[in-house]
């Protein structure tokens, strides 16, 4: 078994990667956005209008995101698609100018059904944690029961040495964490 | 130390007691042996009888007209039980029948005793005849036959240490067939008179004379024909300090042969027998070519040699450096007035013995044995007569008398810390380094080194107990848990135990240091260390379960009957030692049959029920699993119960990780929704 200082290095040095993999995936789509955009500017300036209006909460989402999974960004941003989605389907099944994208973005009850589609996206992300958390701790309160039991059968059956490894383990963790922490 | 006065110990002829008449005994004087023989202890038979055992009537009941007698070894004399069984049976040729020996109750004396019973020879003593025998006859008539007797000893490996006139019969009432008499009732030699042993030996204690060899029985031969010779026994009223100077000075034969030898013959064989140096002394065989044909030169040996003038110690003048050893194995806190009396200068000088006044030099020199006045004595004693008995504190022995000498201090309660020293401050060793005993050198030289390494094992199974049990073979076990029992043979030990098992106090366990040590002493090595390291295991339960398995082996290896009183005593111990079973389930199972087997009273049933080693092996493993699963139960229950706020932060995360899939999922969902209704739109 490694030594908890290990483990402790071994954890900080986990979370460091991942935060550093993070800043370099945020970096990356920030880029690949940005190519997007120039590109979808010189091929479907109608579409990107459309876009640009429409997946305005999106962008805030994502430029606010303070999560824990930090995936606040991509749930309003794939609800917000689908309120984008008729829109552009219309674009795309009529003449598709820019004429035909400004009078869609001007359109209040296109604009409501796109920003209700991206305010789905933000309720489901403000509320579902909330209910997990709810639900995480019952099934953990349920799950100390269950140890507790399991332990006192093992007490029955075997006395109360059964314990002693644990016990051994305990403590020389907690002199592994004093030395550590000297 | 021994300090006796031997005069007192030739005991003259009795007249043969008529064994017809007999008064009627009372019950309490009559021990039944075997079931078989009668010991009449109101009966003594004083011409049987010697400084270390009484000899009284005893009768067989299975055949009255066989004539019988019983001997008794004296207290705290420990008989060489080791050897009897060579006397037993068709026995030997020229000794007395050992017919049967037993350990039973001396309700009179109190104590538990061995009784050798020995068939009981028809004619004289030779004490009793001796003064009408004529010097040409004791060629053929007297040494021939009891050369022949120890011949055949020393075929056996036995040397028979007590050889003299009252201890010699005719087994027949013609005279013509004689026998040596008893030698087992007592330690070797220490019934001889001191002039029946040669110097080195008559200087040891009693108990300390040794096993000797067959060239000490041919010294005490010679003795016995100068006693015939002379009609009185050689030396007689001397003391000994003054006998031993005698020997020394004058060497044995002059000291001890007649003025007179009508046989000049017997000059040769007496000087033959009573050389000093054992080197030179005459062998058996040297004894018996002078018997057939008297054609061997005698050794010649040299005479001690006079000092210039006699050396002040103690208050005593020497003219001998082995008389002054003796004094000061006496006297061992003057070693320092030897050393200012320049004893080194005496002995160089005077004596003009370079070589022990080397020795004496370079003990004085040397720190470590000079440190200690009882070593630097012991040395002291050692370069002054090396080839005398070691001698330290009380101790004054020969190295072939190591476990007699030992037995005889347990059983006299006499300090043992004496015996640890000899051996563990390594004397022994150096003593023996100086002697020229051949092989035997080697042979004593491991045993000392065993000794040493079974002293400093203190635990249960070594100590001295053990060295006693290993040096005396036939020692009844002096365990105080069977004092009112005499076990001298392993066989006995466990029904011996099962009889005192109701009266004695259980809470104590059945083995004790000294039964421990009679087990590993009196069995093969091979069955029992397995056991004595369980034995002695720290943990309780594992030590009661080699207690049970030592004792088990012993049952099984003796083909012991069951033992259900002693099973009863051990259960109260046992009954613990079920706790090697961690499974509280399998304890309680074992514990329910233990209560049946323990009443049966088989050791190894009991010991195969508690201690069967699959079992053992199946409980220690899911032992070892449950603990793990315990490790694993607490840590995931701390993990719960410690970290609540993770526990809301993991919650929190993971709702996050729905919230996202619901999200794409509604995406999903929306998007083909507004399809198929666009396209159903279409179609209508």
């Amino acid at each position: 078994m490694p030594s908890r200082k290990k483990q402790a290095e071994a954890l900080y040095k986990k979370q460091d990667d991942q935060r550093n993999q993070f800043q370099k995936w945020k970096k990356k789509s920030v880029a690949y956005i940005f190519i997007s955009v120039v590109l979808l500017a010189f091929v479907a300036m109608p579409t990107l209008i459309v876009l640009v209006v429409g997946l305005f909460p999106s962008v805030v989402a994502g430029l606010v995101d303070k999560s824990m999974t930090r995936m606040f960004g991509w749930c309003v941003t794939s609800c917000n698609i689908a309120g984008v989605f008729p829109s552009l389907f219309y674009l795309w099944t009529n003449t598709n100018s820019i004429d035909l994208a400004f009078q869609i973005v001007v359109n209040p009850y296109r604009l409501i059904a796109m920003y209700i589609c991206a305010s789905v996206g933000w309720v489901l992300f403000f509320t579902i944690p909330y209910i997990a958390r709810y639900i995480v701790v019952i099934f953990a309160k349920k799950r100390v029961v269950s140890l507790e039991s399991k332990r006192k059968e093992l007490r029955d059956l075997w006395g109360e040495g059964v314990g002693d490894k644990f016990k051994k383990i305990k403590k020389l963790e907690e002199e592994e964490d004093r030395r550590y922490n000297n | 130390m021994s300090n006796v006065n031997d005069q007192q110990e030739y005991i003259e002829p009795e007249l043969i007691e008529e064994d017809s008449e007999h008064k009627i005994s009372k019950a309490s004087d009559v021990v039944t042996i075997l079931d078989r023989f009668q010991v009449y202890l109101d009966s003594p038979l004083k011409r049987f009888s010697s400084l270390t055992s009484k000899a009284y009537k005893a009768i067989d009941k299975e055949d009255p007209s066989n004539l019988l007698f019983a001997l008794i070894p004296e207290e705290g004399i420990n008989p060489r039980i080791n050897i009897s069984k060579k006397f037993m049976g068709k026995g030997l040729n020229g000794t007395l029948k050992l017919i049967a020996y037993s350990s039973e109750v001396v309700k009179s004396e109190g104590r538990s005793a061995t009784f050798f019973i020995y068939k009981k020879p028809l004619g004289p003593a030779l004490a009793d005849i001796y003064k009408s025998l004529l010097p040409r006859e004791l060629p053929n008539n007297i040494i021939r036959p009891i050369l022949t007797t120890l011949r055949l000893l020393e075929q056996q490996a036995i040397s028979h240490r007590n050889i003299r006139v009252n201890n010699i019969y005719f087994a027949d009432k013609e005279q013509t067939e004689l026998v040596l008499g008893d030698c087992i009732t007592s330690m070797p030699g220490a019934s001889q008179p001191v002039v029946y042993e040669t110097i080195e030996r008559a200087m040891a204690d009693k108990h300390g004379r040794g096993t000797g060899n067959a060239s000490d029985d041919i010294y005490a031969l010679g003795v016995m024909i100068v006693h015939i010779l002379e009609g009185a026994q050689p030396l007689h009223g001397y003391s000994k300090y003054d006998l031993l100077k005698m020997k020394i000075e004058e060497g044995s034969y002059s000291s001890l042969s007649p003025a007179q030898i009508s046989e000049p013959r017997l000059i040769d064989f007496l000087r033959g027998c009573l050389s000093d140096d054992a080197s030179i002394r005459w062998t058996i065989e040297d004894a018996e070519n002078w018997v057939e044909s008297a054609r061997v030169t005698p050794p010649q040996q040299e005479k001690t040699p006079r000092p210039t003038r006699p050396f002040e110690f103690n208050g005593k003048s020497f003219t001998n450096t082995r008389q002054i050893a003796e004094e000061l194995g006496q006297n061992p806190g003057k070693v320092q007035e030897l050393v200012d009396g320049s004893i080194y200068h005496w002995v160089m000088k005077d004596l003009k013995d370079v070589e022990s006044a080397v020795m004496i030099s370079n003990i004085i020199d040397d720190p470590i044995r000079s440190s200690n006045v009882f070593m630097f004595s012991s040395y002291m004693c050692m370069a002054l007569d090396p080839y005398g008995p070691i001698r330290y504190k009380t101790l004054n022995i020969m190295i072939d008398s190591l476990g007699y000498t030992l037995s005889y201090y347990v059983i006299n309660s006499l300090p043992l810390i004496d015996f640890s020293e000899l051996i563990l401050r390594n004397i022994a060793k150096d003593w023996l380094e100086r002697q020229m005993l051949g092989p035997l050198t080697t042979l004593y030289g491991k045993l000392i080194q065993k000794l040493g390494k079974i002293l400093r094992d203190k635990r249960i199974g070594g100590g001295i107990e053990r060295c006693l049990y290993e040096l005396a073979p036939g020692l009844n076990c002096l365990s105080p848990l069977l004092k009112d029992e005499y076990v001298t043979d392993i066989r006995g030990l466990l029904p011996a135990l099962n009889r005192v098992a109701p009266y004695v106090n259980q809470d104590e366990r059945p083995l004790d240091k000294h039964i421990t040590a009679f087990i590993i002493a009196n069995l093969d090595s091979k069955d029992v260390l397995p056991h004595l390291e369980s034995l002695r295991d720290v943990n309780v339960s594992y030590s009661t379960l080699g207690m049970l398995s030592l004792l088990a082996t012993v049952q099984w290896r003796c083909k012991n009957k069951p033992v259900p009183h002693l099973s009863q005593w051990l259960g109260k111990h046992i009954k613990g030692a079920a706790e090697i079973y961690r499974n509280v389930d399998t304890r309680k199972k074992v514990l329910k049959r233990l209560e049946k087997l323990l009443k049966q009273g088989s050791l190894p049933d009991i010991y195969q029920e508690i201690g069967d080693k699959d079992r053992r092996r199946a409980d220690d493993k899911a032992f070892k699993v449950a603990e793990d699963e315990y490790v694993l139960a607490m840590r995931e229950d701390n993990l719960l119960v410690d970290d609540y706020q993770e526990l809301h932060f993991h919650g929190h995360r993971i709702g996050e990780q729905v919230a996202t899939v619901a999200g794409i999922i509604f995406s999903i969902f929306g998007i083909i929704g507004y399809m198929l209704y666009t396209l159903m739109a279409a179609i209508h």
